[in-house]
């Protein structure tokens, strides 16, 4: 008895001795990867571990295509994303009211001139969200192609469920880039590349870009950090991605 | 319970150390700059009324010409006085000088942006042909800034049914500049001439012509007079025709080899129609498609290596593509939709196909990868669009186009799109009804 007792005494203390090690071990990697991410080091450090996104669309059997290429190059400048977590500010604060004024200059002068309520501004900015919304929609629709039949499963990786924000996010940057990749048509002929790694800010804001792969020409490598440049606010990144999009770990391929 | 902690604990330990991703989104191609191009108009005092006007023609038909390749150039508004009064980024300076009583064109094209001056030209003015001279001139400006041969002198041969009478339909070949201006017409069969095509060196003319012949009845007495579609080539120099095929049955669709020295075609003596090819020289045939199904329709790409055809093996009219240099060598279909598709092109480097296909009870004209890729809808609500065909510098494409006036009044003219289906203008007007536009080459 006597010895069983002595037994768990023991357990116990290996125990603890254990959880002590690993919660050690936990916190120094928790300082490492806070220091790591200061970027006070790797600012100019290669990347070593890369994935590459591209927006995909997969259809089995299609018709042909009810929109003209015209038609689809407009759609692809009309159409913006939905700015849905600034629809939750308006509603739920005041603080976010003064947001929305200074964004929405319509709405704002509006409210000058004919002194409607805040209640009715909230109105006109679901009535433009869902409007936004419906545009997605068809956006999606063309894309989507004229499927005449649903697909069987796709082949491909799925992506865990943490990269999911992550993944949406980033495949929505190349339609709000490419409005402003512009290239002189010497250069276009070049069929050249370049890659720019960039941080962006909870706003949207591009807090920093810098290539990381050159395409050798400077003319063309400045091309893509004006574009970048000329796109910022970028869409407003979701808190969950916030660490990952701040640290630089979203990089733009131009083209690929 | 504790063992549990552990195990938490330790998989959260290697979480924390694993290496972050870094993720590349693809932005994709860049869209082309336009470049804002202008012109100073040249003194004219040294001219009469008559040679001013000439002059004024000569400045709108480069402006005009320019318009056509808006995904470059943007026109800057008006005629600059002088290099100064111009914002342009590529300015283009000219002066009329006179020397042993010959009238010069001085040409003097300058990027602003690089400061150097990529063209200085002197001309004798053609004022008798001053279109001619004026696309001469687009040309020599367009190659200076962009390093690429023009369209400004291409021409384009077409067929139309303006010279028919009531019972008696008729379809003559004619020539016309690439702009629409300068109509010709070659010949005056008073017949049906279908389905032309133009040399390599835009010298000489396919043509298919239909022609009604004499031939044993098939009860096997006396003879019967029976309808054939045999294939002639015109020279366009001497004005002349010969026969180059004239098998029973379809003889048709011909087309010549980038070297010219062959000529891809449909023959149907066989009974169906397949796709043969005929060496200009040898007069040696040899057979490209061999199906029980009907193949027609050839276009063949730049190095021979590529032809493209449409088949009914499908059961419905679908676009194909092999290798032309043995018999159903490496058979590949390209289109899968479309109740009936019709006139597949390559472009001049072989890299796309255009067609038209039958959709909500008109023709429309779709691009497609010639493996198959990117189909795109490039004409929609713009009435029924046929016959595309590329321009020589693969940059634009010709078609035609039918308007319904009434239930048996239509009419059906030429007209140009960029390679991306934006409509450039229309360049026929009561003509006839016109058919199976190709530009040269």
């Amino acid at each position: 008895m006597i010895r069983n007792y002595e037994y768990k005494d023991k357990l116990n203390e290996y125990l603890m001795k254990a959880v002590g090690v690993h919660l050690m071990v936990v916190i120094s990697g928790v300082i490492l990867n806070m220091v790591f991410s200061l970027n006070l080091f790797s600012t100019h450090k290669p990347p070593t571990n890369i994935e590459i996104i591209q927006s995909a669309v997969r259809v089995d059997v299609v018709g042909l295509p009810k929109m003209t290429l015209q038609e689809l190059k407009k759609m692809d400048l009309q159409v913006k994303e939905p700015d849905a977590p600034e629809v939750e500010k308006t509603k739920n604060n005041e603080t976010s009211k003064v947001e929305f004024k200074k964004e929405a200059k319509k709405v704002d002068l509006s409210k000058l001139l004919k002194g409607i309520s805040s209640t009715q501004i909230k109105k006109v900015k679901v009535k433009k969200v869902k409007k936004t919304i419906d545009r997605t929609a068809l956006k999606k629709l063309v894309l989507e192609g004229n499927a005449v039949s649903k697909g069987s499963s796709a082949t491909g990786e799925s992506i865990e469920e943490g990269q999911k924000d992550f993944v949406s996010y980033i495949q929505s940057l190349p339609d709000k880039i490419r409005q402003n990749w512009k290239l002189p048509s010497y250069l276009i002929e070049k069929e050249l590349q370049c890659r720019v790694r960039i941080y962006i800010a909870s706003n949207g804001n591009i807090l920093n870009m810098q290539i990381i792969e050159s395409s050798g020409d400077e003319e063309y490598d400045q091309k893509a950090l004006d574009a970048v440049k000329k796109s910022s606010p970028l869409p407003k990144p979701q808190k969950t991605i916030l660490s990952k999009v701040a640290n630089g770990e979203v990089i733009l391929g131009f083209p690929l | 319970m504790k063992i549990k902690l552990m195990i938490i604990l330790v998989l959260f330990s290697f979480g924390v150390s694993a290496q972050d991703t870094l993720t590349v989104v693809a932005v994709g191609e860049a869209e082309a700059e336009k470049d804002l191009i202008g012109f100073v108009k040249p003194g004219m005092s040294t001219l009469n009324a008559e040679e001013a006007t000439k002059i004024n023609e000569l400045l709108a038909i480069l402006k005009s010409d320019f318009d056509l390749y808006r995904s470059l150039f943007v026109i800057e508004d008006g005629f600059a006085k002088n290099k100064k009064d111009s914002k342009a980024r590529y300015i283009n300076d000219f002066s009329i000088v006179l020397e042993n009583k010959q009238m010069f064109l001085k040409t003097s094209v300058e990027d602003t942006k690089q400061t150097s001056i990529l063209l200085e030209d002197k001309r004798q003015i053609l004022f008798n042909n001053i279109r001619s001279f004026a696309h001469e001139i687009s040309h020599v400006i367009y190659r200076a800034i962009t390093g690429k041969e023009s369209i400004f002198k291409s021409k384009i041969i077409f067929v139309s049914d303006r010279t028919s009478r009531k019972g008696s339909a008729r379809k003559e070949l004619y020539i016309m500049d690439f702009d629409g201006a300068r109509k010709q017409r070659l010949t005056h069969l008073n017949s049906m001439v279908i389905s032309p095509s133009l040399s390599p060196k835009n010298d000489k003319v396919l043509y298919t012509l239909i022609e009604t012949q004499t031939k044993k009845a098939s009860s096997g007495i006396g003879l019967q007079r029976v309808k054939n579609l045999n294939l002639h080539m015109m020279d366009l120099k001497t004005k002349r025709s010969k026969v180059l095929s004239a098998l029973e049955g379809i003889n048709s669709g011909a087309v010549f080899s980038k070297s010219g020295e062959s000529i891809y075609l449909t023959l149907s003596n066989l009974k169906n129609a397949d796709i043969f090819k005929i060496d200009l020289k040898t007069k040696k045939r040899r057979r490209i498609t061999s199906h029980f199904s009907d193949d027609v329709d050839p276009h063949i790409n730049a190095d021979e290596t590529l032809l493209t055809f449409l088949s009914g093996r499908p059961g419905r009219a679908m676009i194909y593509t092999l290798d032309p240099t043995g018999t159903e060598k490496k058979v590949k279909r390209i289109s899968f939709v479309g109740r009936f598709n019709a006139a597949p092109r390559f472009n001049p480097s072989g890299s796309e196909i255009v067609f038209s296909s039958w959709v909500d009870n008109r023709f429309d004209i779709y691009r497609i990868d010639s493996d198959g890729r990117n189909l795109v809808r490039l004409t929609k609500n713009f009435g029924s669009n046929e016959e595309p065909w590329y321009s020589p510098d693969g940059q634009f494409i010709v078609f035609t186009s039918q308007r319904v006036i009434t239930r048996k009044k239509a009419v059906q003219d030429v007209y140009i799109m960029d390679r991306d289906g934006e409509i450039i203008r229309k360049i026929t007007e009561n003509y006839g009804k016109i058919y199976t536009p190709r530009w040269s080459n």
